[in-house]
């Protein structure tokens, strides 16, 4: 890389930040190629310059020829991104699915559990599955929405639904702290608590065997 | 529609016809891409908006990049048609030929009318 004065190398960087900023809500993939073909263009513009530092003016006179950044967002636009950003942006389908997870999972434990009891088959018996779709909802609700989150970030506004997304995020984590703290707080109150004596019928304790 | 706006999106779609026509013939890197357009009188403005250009034709699938070592400086990316951009250069090359011509005729006919 040809050296710079300061100036040059200033307004350099300067020019190249405006091109990302006129990029924006691309992908982030697309600009970074554009910036790197933009950086080889001056490169290979000031090799044919004579040696020694780039001043100010031998930089400005090749920005120049590359044109002002922000013209540089028509020509990257397509008609359909165009028709896209035009139009309103979508609902992430994604984000929706998410925030949904949790309640149809719970939808579906108390399902199990209205089966339970109409086939009477013991709530022991039913605690894995409970465990199973609990599980799954939290998991997957959290993964589809951080999915959701990205994919939003990286529409350019062709997307929402990020509040929805947050929520299918916030939900399940809250749950899961909220029953660790009710779990790991009742507990203790349970075990610090004296066992009730048996009740004593007629001079006998309950449960004693006959004489 | 003003002149200005209407000979911007002409040269728009111009200029995509000459980068798939270039590029079809050899594999070229940027920056040669852009010397040869802005050989063309009056078809580049400025520079710089064909690299966004060349990078939507990317993401429409019909040019290919990869970076080659280059002897003297930092590596290039060069540019190549995709078998989808082939078709659609042939494509567009044939109906650009239609087009010129019987636009030219209609330019013909307009101009015999004012001499007349």
């Amino acid at each position: 890389m040809k050296p710079r004065k300061s100036e040059a190398a200033r307004l350099e960087t300067d020019y190249l930040a405006r091109v990302k900023r006129a990029l924006a809500g691309r992908d982030a993939s697309e600009v970074e190629e554009v910036v790197e073909s933009v950086t080889a263009h001056i490169e290979e513009e000031l090799s044919g310059d004579l040696d020694g530092e780039v001043s100010l003016v031998q930089m400005a006179n090749v920005l120049e020829r590359l044109g002002p950044p922000e013209a540089y967002m028509e020509q990257g636009s397509n008609d359909s991104a165009a028709e896209a950003i035009s139009q309103s942006p979508r609902l992430s389908r994604k984000a929706v699915l998410g925030a949904l997870m949790l309640p149809i999972m719970i939808a579906v434990d108390l399902l199990i559990l209205a089966i339970g009891k109409a086939v009477d088959v013991s709530e022991s018996r039913l605690e894995p599955f409970f465990a199973m779709v609990g599980f799954t909802g939290l998991i997957g609700g959290v993964v589809i929405s951080l999915s959701a989150l990205s994919d939003i970030r990286r529409s350019g506004g062709r997307l929402r639904g990020r509040s929805l997304a947050l929520t299918g995020v916030i939900l399940p984590v809250a749950l899961v702290v909220l029953g660790a703290i009710t779990y790991y707080g009742i507990r203790p109150c349970r075990e610090g608590r004296p066992e009730r004596p048996a009740p004593v019928i007629d001079g006998r304790s309950f449960g004693d065997p006959p004489e | 529609m003003t002149s200005a706006k209407w000979l911007s999106q002409v040269k728009r779609g111009l200029l995509e016809l000459c980068i798939l026509n270039l590029v079809g013939r050899e594999r070229m890197y940027g920056y040669q891409i852009v010397k040869r357009l802005a050989e063309v009188p009056g078809l580049v403005v400025t520079e710089g908006t064909i690299y966004p250009l060349l990078s939507r034709l990317k993401r429409e699938g019909l040019l290919e990049s990869r970076l080659v070592e280059s002897p003297n400086g930092p590596a290039r990316r060069t540019y190549g048609l995709t078998r989808e951009g082939r078709r659609h250069m042939r494509s567009i090359n044939e109906s650009w030929s239609e087009i010129a011509e019987a636009v030219q005729r209609f330019m013909d006919g307009a101009m015999n009318e004012e001499e007349r």
